[in-house]
């Protein structure tokens, strides 16, 4: 009897040490959230409650985080357009700039008849090709603004890589001959299934081939495509004088030239809508070059299900 | 609010006589890239595990989230994701397995916080490997992961690149831009790599035999960066029909009403001024600017370079 | 902390060695099945046949050894593969990992000594040596309890020491320094060594018939196995806050 007694007392010590110490940890839990509440309200969005699998309190934290999070994203959306704007503004203040003035400054020399005969023709004839340029380059500048912002549509669906290729490159072939490219192109027979646009995936490639036929100063251009575990890669190089390594990280960045060269040839723009495109189809695109060897640019797409 | 998540003050680092982190003040600003530049061995690691309390300050301090690491670390803790050196993790277990413990032992802010912290990284869930079998890269990868695991507020990632093929890199370049840019982390990140680090930072510290020799913010440096000429003049467009006409120039840029960025440096100065004058324009301010990021770090690690 | 030792057991997952070496609980009641077998008697006091199977070199050199071995096993990983710098920033607090680590070794311990005495019952009844009879089966099942848990103290030293190490071979080392020291030790005197202070509790009131020990005094033993542990986590608490 006694120790029955006994052995029932120890037991509910137990359970009120038991109990005791639970009350302490959700006490510590609720002032835990408290504070992380606090910090939320002062505007740190990135505050997270952490919670273990079985505390009582999981559920309320797992929302209260994904409230945190929404609105932390909305907020950054916000700020993103806002940015994009702004970004918008800088580009068409300098790189608009940069052609107009030079377009008024011929126009104004035809203009007040400071130049005549052959070399006013001469002149005419510049001022058309700025105005080309500037037109390309605002075309450009609104398809880049409309990736940037996320309002390009896009109709994805699965298709044979191999095969939109092969089309591309038969349009293509005839150009690379005219300009005297040599070309060396290999794509298996076999079908690479990948969910792609093929009009953006059209423009990729294009892009891409523009850009070895206009900056790289090669002549000899290589596509291949070929398949690993997970991915299709699309290997387009060229033999020409290559990219310096400080300058090889910011190739994709908007209006990033390498000879700054904002005469007629590029606008700063083909890479950074070819980025743009590859990132929507989950894809990336990275570049590997050696000075006066050539560059290689590697675009690699999830193989689709 | 307090803004700068990171502050060292005088923050030093002696193992016996030699001075591996000395008198070190980092600021590292909320929702911004901190890049720590430097050489390997110039200290960079060092400086991480000060700051997360890993191994003892001689003098100085560090403060993360305005407090000290110390007695109330389990709070701050909670808010750091970070990798220091090549993360280690159990080898009998997979790297799902290897998440799901550690996502026990500290709480986890979402539901799948572990499938969602490994889709990140792209590595796949429920995977039968274990770690044991895991290729370098994967392995760094999985350390992202925990690091991002918890959604922390602060990531200290110590060389994240370490390890990865040039594709791994860019994936992983890109995401912990989208980090800060998509999400509003505060990261801190040390590389050996100058194009690294100038491709991701906001802004940028660089450490050089354990002391900081510059703290800036990129848009600052950049501004010093690029070899070009730059001209004040009155009349643009008469400027650049001089320029284009007569001295071949194709390579400029229109900066405002009045200014133009000339990037062919080997230009005679004296020549065009000259020209313009003579076409009635006034010439405000010409000056040349010759400088390279590159050459900027050459200057400050004292002629070596870090990249 | 219930939630530190129940990952220590996840940290176990795919670890075959760790059933390999519950294996050697069976070691000497095979051993003692031969024995007796061999001198062909029937109808043992069980006391004397679990003294050989169970608490003879089982819990002299077989346990401790064992659980020595699975303690620097436990704490190898995380110091090889460096990754107790990241259980600190998760935090994990210092000694909140080592008794954690304690409690799975006292948790193998019991289950050692528990696959032991299930074997003792094994070998003594199929051969009949042992007549079946509660008393004394409850009785092994006690002491058996009795030797794991305090085992598990007494390995505690181990465990500190392969917490401060990097390497695994210096504790491996220790281990058998140390269980060996213990045999050596109990003849001459009973309270400086926990294994032999483990012994003489086990074997108090003559309960186990013809194990001779020098007399000593139980709470003088306990006192000792107490000393010896809180040692241990004093000296493991320094190493560890040293070794970050």
């Amino acid at each position: 009897m006694n120790t029955c007694l006994l052995i029932l007392l120890v037991l509910a010590l137990l359970l009120i040490f038991c109990l005791i110490y639970k009350l302490k940890h959700i006490n510590e839990q609720i002032s835990f959230i408290k504070d992380v509440l606090a910090d939320m309200k002062a505007g740190n969005l990135n505050r997270r409650i952490l919670v273990q699998e079985n505390d009582r309190t999981k559920q309320i934290c797992y929302d209260i985080n994904q409230i945190a999070i929404n609105s932390q994203s909305q907020l950054i959306h916000q700020k993103q357009s806002e940015q994009a704007y702004k970004r918008l503004m800088t580009s068409l203040s300098h790189d608009v700039k940069t052609p107009l003035a030079s377009l008024v400054g011929y126009l104004e020399a035809v203009e007040s008849q400071l130049v005549t005969g052959k070399e006013k023709d001469e002149y005419i004839h510049v001022a058309h090709e700025k105005a080309q340029y500037l037109k390309h380059f605002v075309e450009h500048l609104f398809e880049w603004v409309k990736l940037d912002s996320g309002e390009q549509v896009f109709h994805f669906e699965v298709s044979d890589l191999n095969e939109i290729t092969r089309n591309i490159m038969a349009d293509w072939i005839l150009v690379l001959e005219n300009s005297h490219f040599e070309y060396e192109i290999d794509i298996p027979e076999e079908e690479y299934p990948v969910r792609m646009d093929s009009n953006a995936y059209t423009r990729v490639i294009n892009n891409l081939l523009q850009n070895v036929m206009v900056h790289s100063g090669g002549s000899k251009i290589i596509l291949r495509i070929a398949k690993e575990q997970q991915r299709v890669k699309v290997i387009i190089a060229d033999n020409g004088k290559g990219i310096a390594s400080d300058k090889l990280p910011h190739i994709f960045e908007r209006l990033y030239q390498c000879d700054h060269s904002r005469s007629a040839k590029g606008n700063g723009l083909g890479l950074a809508i070819t980025r743009e495109l590859v990132n929507a189809h989950k894809g990336t695109i990275t570049v590997n070059s050696a000075l006066d060897r050539g560059t290689e640019f590697v675009i690699s797409f999830p193989k689709a299900l | 609010m307090n803004d700068t998540v990171i502050k060292t003050k005088r923050l030093t680092k002696k193992y016996g006589t030699q001075t591996v982190v000395n008198k070190v003040g980092l600021h590292v600003q909320k929702g911004r890239i901190y890049g720590l530049l430097g050489r390997n061995g110039a200290g960079k690691t060092t400086i991480m595990k000060m700051i997360l309390g890993l191994t003892p300050i001689t003098s100085g301090s560090a403060e993360v989230f305005g407090r000290e690491i110390g007695g109330n670390a389990k709070r701050i803790y909670s808010r750091i994701g970070a990798i220091i050196e090549t993360p280690g993790f159990y080898p009998n277990l997979t790297g799902t397995e290897n998440l799901e413990i550690f996502a026990r032992l500290r709480g986890t802010a979402f539901p799948n916080a572990v499938k969602n912290a490994l889709e990140v990284v792209g590595l796949p869930y429920k995977d039968k490997k274990t770690f044991a079998h895991y290729s370098l890269g994967m392995k760094q990868r999985l350390g992202i992961a925990n690091a991002i695991l918890h959604d922390p507020e602060l990531l200290i990632l110590d060389e994240p690149t370490n390890g990865l093929d040039p594709i791994g890199i860019a994936e992983v370049r890109e995401f912990i831009k989208a980090l800060s840019v998509e999400h509003g982390k505060t990261i801190l990140i040390s590389s050996h790599i100058l194009s690294e680090i100038s491709v991701l930072a906001d802004d940028i510290g660089i450490i050089d035999q354990g002391v900081l020799l510059e703290e800036s913010s990129m848009r600052e440096l950049e501004k010093r960066n690029g070899k070009y000429i730059l001209l004040q003049v009155s009349d643009i467009p008469k400027t650049i029909l001089i320029l284009e006409r007569s001295f071949h120039v194709k390579d400029y840029s229109v900066q405002d009403e009045q200014t133009v960025r000339i990037y062919d440096t080997t230009l005679n100065m004296g020549e065009v001024n000259k020209a313009l004058v003579m076409e009635e324009i006034t010439v405000i301010r010409s000056g040349i600017c010759n400088d390279t990021l590159e050459d900027y770090f050459k200057k400050i690690t004292g002629g070596e370079g870090i990249a | 902390m219930l939630r530190l030792v129940r990952i220590e057991f996840c940290k176990l997952r795919r670890k075959n060695s760790v059933w390999v070496m519950l294996v050697s609980a069976f070691v000497m009641p095979f051993f003692a099945f031969l024995y007796f077998g061999y001198l062909g008697q029937t109808n043992i006091d069980p006391r004397l046949f679990y003294k050989w199977s169970a608490f003879g070199y089982t819990s002299f050199i077989i346990l401790p050894f064992i659980l020595g071995l699975f303690g620097t096993m436990l704490m190898h990983d995380e110091n090889r593969y460096d990754m107790l710098k990241q259980l600190w920033i998760v935090p994990v607090s210092k000694m909140g990992y080592f008794f954690s680590k304690f409690f799975v070794v006292l948790a193998y311990s019991i289950c050692f000594m528990f696959i032991n005495a299930f074997a003792t019952v094994l070998f003594g009844v199929i051969p009949n040596y042992v007549v079946v009879e509660w008393s004394s089966i409850l009785f092994l099942l006690e002491r058996c309890f009795e030797i794991a848990v305090l085992t598990a103290i007494a390995i505690l030293p181990i465990l500190a020491v392969s917490a401060s190490q990097k390497g695994y071979i210096f504790p491996i080392c220790i281990t058998l320094l140390y269980v060996f020291a213990g045999f050596l030790i109990t003849p001459v005197n009973t309270w400086l060594h926990p294994i032999s202070c483990i012994m003489v509790i086990i074997a108090r009131n003559g309960a186990v018939p013809g194990m001779t020990l020098p007399q000593s005094s139980v709470p003088l033993e306990l006192l000792s196995i107490c000393v010896w542990g809180i040692a241990s986590v004093l000296f493991a608490n320094l190493r560890l806050s040293k070794r970050k």
